[in-house]
């Protein structure tokens, strides 16, 4: 039973987005499903640009905010499970705690003046907001790692790096990238809220759409952030199954 | 051989180990023993130094160890833990080759060495190479943690408790097999522990530490006998004689019998014969033993197969490589005064009696 719906839940999966891809790639298609859903409303497709050249941006914002927030939290991680890093521990969970209670709308407003309007101050944000994730499974991950298998791997000779990249990372990666997952995941919804600076993205046809009272463009944007998430999804349980 | 001089190890508010001063011997194993907390684990991690002294200077084979670099140190000496702490990412055949890797060996001499250890520690190579330790049990995780400790042949073991997570029957299976690698290859072994019995079995020679320092250090049979004080003489405890026997192996003690198979016809040499010992032993055309035939049940011109009893062989006997010790408590639970004595494969080889061991218990 459990096996009949996993298939099922897959096929029904597999075909939602084929049929989403279908509408995205091709623009005649999608006008003439949203006309039905919207009936009332003359303009139905986004005009400024088409659903894969925002995907794209999108996807850009996403991509460059993860690495850095990956890297930084990678790093913040190793760092605090270090003999001689292990008192900025309190320091660095408090610091991204913090920021992550900070609203991303409100970082905008904030980096804004500092590097203008763009690409920049949307990346800022995102990756402020998404390195808590990274972090917290870094350091779970390295201080799950047994105490004997390191006195074990140190007492044969490991030098302290060695130590860190042939056993504790090799071992602490299922959860670490558990955190990566949910950064990226997070970073998907959150970029959206670039296009308020100016970063494009899939935020533009939902904020237009809010702007003019125009639900399809706001339904588009949002079905399209949705579909790129549930897919870089599956992607990274695909990943951690191997 | 190991000289600690005037080593002390200080924590914040106590003193694990106090200025101890001794020579571990080379090709011997120095096993080191007492209650928790007595630095004895403290001491055996200075010497690979994953733990550093406060003060006093250890040197291995001549060359104070502050001087050597802290991982080439650690290569030339094995390492076995508790918990062995094998690496669950890596096979079998990684773990044991962790070292050899890391002093960059070539991949055919890795292999050939896993190979080699493998069949060492008595596991079949092409069976257990490429499990993962999640596949193993704890004995055969502790087999590889003695592999992957003798993988770059190092003339030092460093063996922290390592038989303490298997249980006692195994545990006793496990120190045969490592007195028997052990006289083949010499190795200069610590061995730290709490087990007496463990330390009587194994040790060419016991130190026996309390609150950080030596309370004696000498060979078994002198612990056993002259124990040094009052706190050593309780630690070894009343039933010494017995913890003497598990020093001695069935190999040195046995007596070679005559055995009968089962299409044999008893005669008069077999009926005397079984008036000296309990039993008559029959054996098949290769030596396998079969089971035994008893004196109130034996009858003249009888054939063998009509009066014995038949016993599957594993449930029968003492293996040439047990202890006396262990002679002696299979006798007590089956209530015989004899056994045979077989190798693992079921040969007979001849025959142990409750005399055997007596005599041998009250030699030394």
């Amino acid at each position: 039973m459990k096996f009949l719906l996993g298939v099922t839940g897959k096929i029904v999966l597999v075909s939602f987005l084929l049929v989403l891809g279908v509408l995205f790639l091709s623009p005649v298609l999608m006008e003439r499903f949203l006309s039905g859903l919207f009936p009332s409303l003359t303009e139905v497709v986004y005009p400024r640009a088409t659903l894969l050249q925002m995907s794209g941006e999108h996807l850009l914002l996403v991509a460059v905010s993860s690495v850095f927030a990956i890297g930084i939290g990678l790093s913040g991680g190793i760092l605090v499970t270090r003999k001689w890093g292990v008192e900025f521990l309190p320091v660095v969970q408090d610091l991204s705690s913090l920021v992550q209670t900070f609203p991303p709308v409100a970082v905008l407003a904030l980096t804004v003046p500092l590097v203008g309007f763009g690409f920049t101050p949307a990346v800022i944000a995102l990756v402020l907001y998404s390195i808590l994730p990274v972090l917290n499974n870094t350091i779970t991950g390295l201080n799950s790692v047994p105490f004997d298998i390191r006195d074990a791997a140190r007492g044969m000779g490991m030098s302290p790096l060695q130590v860190l990249v042939k056993i504790e990372l090799p071992i602490a990666v299922p959860v670490i990238l558990g955190g990566v997952r949910t950064s990226v995941i997070i970073n998907v919804g959150t970029a959206t809220l670039g296009s308020i600076v100016g970063a494009g993205g899939l935020g533009a046809p939902i904020v237009s759409g809010l702007v003019r009272n125009n639900n399809a463009f706001v339904f588009q944007g949002a079905l399209a952030t949705a579909v790129l998430a549930l897919t870089i999804d599956r992607i990274f349980a695909w990943m951690e199954k191997k | 051989m190991i000289e600690l001089h005037g080593v002390t190890k200080k924590y914040a508010n106590q003193t694990a180990v106090d200025n101890l001063s001794l020579t571990i011997y080379e090709g011997e194993i120095t096993v080191i023993i007492g209650p928790s907390g007595c630095g004895k684990t403290t001491t055996l991690r200075m010497i690979n130094r994953l733990i550093n002294p406060t003060s006093g200077s250890i040197k291995v084979e001549g060359r104070d160890i502050k001087d050597t670099n802290v991982e080439s140190l650690r290569r030339g000496i094995g390492y076995v833990i508790q918990n062995v702490g094998l690496f669950p990412h890596m096979t079998v055949a990684r773990n044991i080759a962790t070292v050899p890797r890391l002093m960059g060996w070539s991949k055919e001499d890795r292999l050939k060495r896993v190979l080699e250890l493998l069949d060492l520690v008595g596991l079949n190579p092409e069976d257990y190479k490429d499990k993962f330790p999640a596949q193993l049990s704890g004995g055969e995780a502790q087999r590889i943690g003695v592999a992957r400790a003798l993988a770059a042949n190092p003339p030092i073991l460093l063996m922290d408790e390592p038989f303490g997570a298997v249980d006692p029957l195994n545990r006793e299976v496990l120190q045969g097999e490592f007195l028997k690698i052990q006289k083949k290859l010499k190795k200069t072994v610590v061995f730290v522990t709490h087990d007496l019995d463990e330390a009587i079995r194994m040790a060419d020679r016991i130190l026996v530490m309390k609150e950080g320092q030596v309370v004696q250090y000498d060979s078994p049979e002198e612990i056993l006998s002259h124990p040094a004080d009052n706190f050593v003489r309780d630690f070894v405890g009343t039933n010494r004689a017995l913890k003497r026997l598990s020093r001695f192996s069935v190999e040195e003690s046995y007596r070679k019998v005559s055995p009968v198979t089962e299409e044999a016809i008893l005669d008069k040499k077999m009926i005397k014969s079984l008036e000296k010992s309990e039993f008559l032993w029959v054996v098949d055309y290769k030596q396998m033993i079969k089971g035994w035939v008893q004196a109130e049940y034996s009858e003249m011109n009888k054939r063998i197969s009509e009066v014995m009893t038949i016993v599957p062989y594993n449930e029968l006997g003492v293996h040439i490589d047990d202890s006396l010790k262990e002679a002696l408590s299979k006798m007590l639970a089956q209530g015989v005064r004899t056994l045979p004595v077989i190798e693992k494969s079921g040969h007979l080889l001849g025959e142990i009696g409750l005399d055997d061991i007596q005599r041998r218990s009250g030699k030394e």
